[in-house]
């Protein structure tokens, strides 16, 4: 490496001022560089269409053909306004790995990257020859990702992801601690994941990505069982309801499957208010998540015989003997 | 231990634990063992931090250094469940088994097995404690951060609590390990007041989940052994795990306890289901991919912790004490929850303590 490093900091970089080459001259099918894949190139295509590329786009000659190092944005907008011509300067006598580096300082100097840009990032560097061990001491702080080989792993796994997911993954801007839970999943499973998930935000994301993975290890099924249940078949063709309350409708599915003895818990109370003709509008709240037996009472009034009304139901029902019955939910089998 | 005794790879000491008994005694012992000095324990860090997996390659290095700060300690316990009143002397940090459900995976920084040696300072600190505690009895152990006998052959921590402890009757003193490291107490003569304890689960468990660890039978032999030596024990059923057989597996093991270990022998039982904070749930899925332990249906408690639902902590709590109650023959047998709330106390032992002091009255009438 500081070998390596000796040869960056001599970087040679083409002295032609002002030269612009045409687009189509350019090898454009040479990703190698490339670690941008998910953008909005909007405001970028305004500035360009008002006053033209401002930063030389960055080549390197490989194979007797000139590839882009840096500037893949500025290439796609040009394209999309018509311009056939960018700014450009060339590197020479680096290797890939080199290039990369004075890429990603190019890059970096000016912004920070997404998930899915460190992702490439990372995949690229093993590619071009670096071991995780260099990887941990020299460019994951740089980047900013965990030294951890396991997390380089999995960032580098992410790029392997399904395109929509990807695409969720840029959009949704989802963090890299739950960007990694959709590696649990196959290409299948994503594939139907893209479009029930599009329709939530960043917590209910993670929340159907752990009840799926949480389900079908408890009961040692594929998700894709989990998610091709029987009882969600008739959900997708329903026609009444929009993609987010289709949606919702999946996640309260999930949740019954997963916390199914609170659920069960939760029936055994409403099944005691019935039967203590409980009144409709007084709501009983019991403790977070039954840890403690205790109850808190909900209910409005705006009036005093309204009040009176239902403290008078309350009353009937608090003499009942089936109150007891809310205290020993954990014990009457 | 059946599994081969802990031996570090390297020992690294810091400088300013260069000077201590301690120090030199195991350094002594490990005489085979390379020794590096360091100024201070962040040194160690360039030896774990790119490896595969940090926290294994920690458990391959010992740290002699010198604690600054308190040795003695309030047991962290969880805020909202009730506690025991529990003290820990923090005399070793870590442990060289691997158990996948570790809370020091989480709970500590720490990047070797640290040993602390300036003991002159533990036991001022100690009679100052027992000091301050003006005659009131209490309890309290050495196997909260680290275990406390994976170690003894190379520490000899066991003589000389037993021997300090000994001298002071008003304290219950409480080895606790999974080891079956226990040649040191076989050379000690007991006292009432020293309690070893063992951590117990069901052969399942201690396959899948405990690696590094000697087998329950091992275990129970080993209590087996220093309870004919004279001493008592306890047994602590933590952390409780549901899976696919856990019924069969609890009694299996509740059996080999009850027939191997006379009742009055033992101080205590304790039974705490699995619990852990959020941030280990990722620990324990990164580094033991392969585990189901945290696939049953875990809820978030009032302390924060991930943990089981009520009726599943019931249910497992439950049919433990029952399986134990069928082979007591009408005996007291003396449980009590870690960390539980005082509904769980009313279901499974029809105790209502009010709070952690209750428990603690409790608990010492048993021990002493």
């Amino acid at each position: 490496m500081e070998g390596g490093l000796k040869a960056f900091n001599s970087l040679k970089i083409d002295s032609m001022k002002n030269n612009k080459i045409l687009i189509k001259k350019i090898y454009l099918q040479d990703e190698r560089f490339r670690i941008s894949y998910f953008f909005d190139n909007k405001k970028l295509e305004r500035s360009i269409a008002e006053s033209g590329v401002h930063n030389r786009i960055w080549l390197v000659k490989r194979e007797g053909k000139l590839i882009v190092a840096s500037g893949w944005r500025r290439i796609q907008a040009c394209r999309e306004l018509k311009i056939e011509e960018v700014p450009y300067r060339i590197l020479y006598n680096l290797n890939d790995l080199l290039v990369f580096r004075a890429v990603l300082l190019e890059n970096l100097s000016i912004r920070e990257f997404d998930v899915l840009e460190k992702a490439w990032t990372l995949r690229n560097i093993l590619k071009f020859g670096l071991q995780v061990q260099e990887i941990l001491k020299d460019y994951c702080l740089l980047i900013n990702v965990p030294r951890s080989h396991k997390y380089v792993h999995d960032f580098v796994n992410i790029t392997d992801l399904n395109h929509n997911i990807k695409q969720l993954i840029y959009k949704k801007r989802i963090p890299f601690q739950i960007a990694r839970l959709f590696l649990d999943y196959s290409e299948e499973e994503q594939e139907l994941l893209g479009p029930i998930l599009g329709s939530f935000g960043i917590n209910k994301i993670k929340e159907v990505l752990e009840l799926v993975a949480g389900i079908s290890k408890r009961e040692n099924k594929n998700p894709l069982v989990i998610l091709k249940a029987k009882e969600l078949e008739s959900l997708w063709l329903e026609r009444k309801l929009n993609s987010v309350q289709k949606a919702d409708k999946f996640l309260d599915f999930l949740r019954r499957k997963y916390y199914s003895n609170f659920y069960r818990t939760t029936k055994k109370i409403e099944k005691i208010l019935t039967e203590l003709n409980w009144p409709k509008d007084v709501i009983l709240k019991p403790y977070h998540f039954f840890e403690k037996d205790e109850y808190s009472l909900e209910f409005s009034f705006s009036s005093q015989k309204e009040f009176k009304e239902k403290i008078n139901k309350l009353m009937n029902a608090a003499e009942s003997q089936l109150v007891k019955k809310l205290f020993s939910i954990f014990t009457d089998e | 231990m059946n599994k081969a005794l802990f031996f570090p790879k390297t020992v690294f000491v810091t400088s300013s634990a260069l000077k201590y008994e301690t120090t030199k005694q195991i350094i002594n012992n490990l005489s085979s063992i390379p020794v590096k000095v360091i100024k201070e324990s962040a040194d160690i860090i360039p030896h774990i931090e790119y490896s595969v997996d940090p926290i294994k390659e920690s458990k391959k290095f010992l740290l002699l250094d010198v604690q600054a700060g308190g040795f003695v300690k309030p047991c962290p316990c969880t805020p909202y469940y009730i506690g025991c009143n529990y003290y820990i002397i923090n005399i070793d940090l870590q442990c060289p088994l691997d158990c996948s459900y570790c809370i020091l995976q989480d709970y500590l920084s720490v990047p070797a097995i640290t040993v602390f040696v300036n003991r002159n300072k533990l036991w001022r600190e100690l009679e100052v404690f027992i000091k301050k505690r003006g005659g009131k009895r209490f309890r309290i152990g050495s196997g909260e951060l680290s275990d406390s006998l994976a170690l003894d052959h190379i520490t000899n921590h066991s003589r000389d609590l037993i021997s300090f402890f000994r001298k002071k009757p008003g304290a219950l003193f409480e080895f606790k390990t999974k080891t079956t490291n226990i040649s040191n107490l076989m050379n000690e003569e007991p006292s009432e007041n020293i309690i070893i304890s063992w951590s117990l689960n069901t052969p399942t468990i201690v396959k899948q989940e405990e690696k590094g660890a000697p087998s329950v039978e091992e275990r129970i032999d080993a209590a087996a052994a220093l309870v004919k030596k004279g001493f008592k024990v306890g047994f602590h059923f933590d952390p409780i795990i549901y899976y696919p057989g856990w019924k069969e597996d609890y009694e299996g093991v509740s059996v080999m306890l009850m027939e191997s270990i006379p009742l009055e022998r033992i101080a205590w039982i304790s039974l705490g289901s699995l619990r852990f904070p959020k941030n280990l749930k990722k620990i324990i899925k990164d580094r033991f991919p392969e585990t189901k332990i945290i696939d049953a249906e875990m809820i978030t408690g009032i302390d924060g912790k991930l943990r089981y639902f009520r009726s599943l902590r019931s249910e497992l709590y439950l049919n433990i004490i029952n399986a134990f109650r069928k082979h007591a023959e009408g005996k007291r047998i003396p449980f009590y929850f870690c960390m539980e709330s005082s509904e769980i106390w009313k279901e499974g032992l029809k105790k209502e303590p009010r709070d952690k002091k209750d428990v603690e009255l409790y608990l010492l009438s048993r021990g002493f």
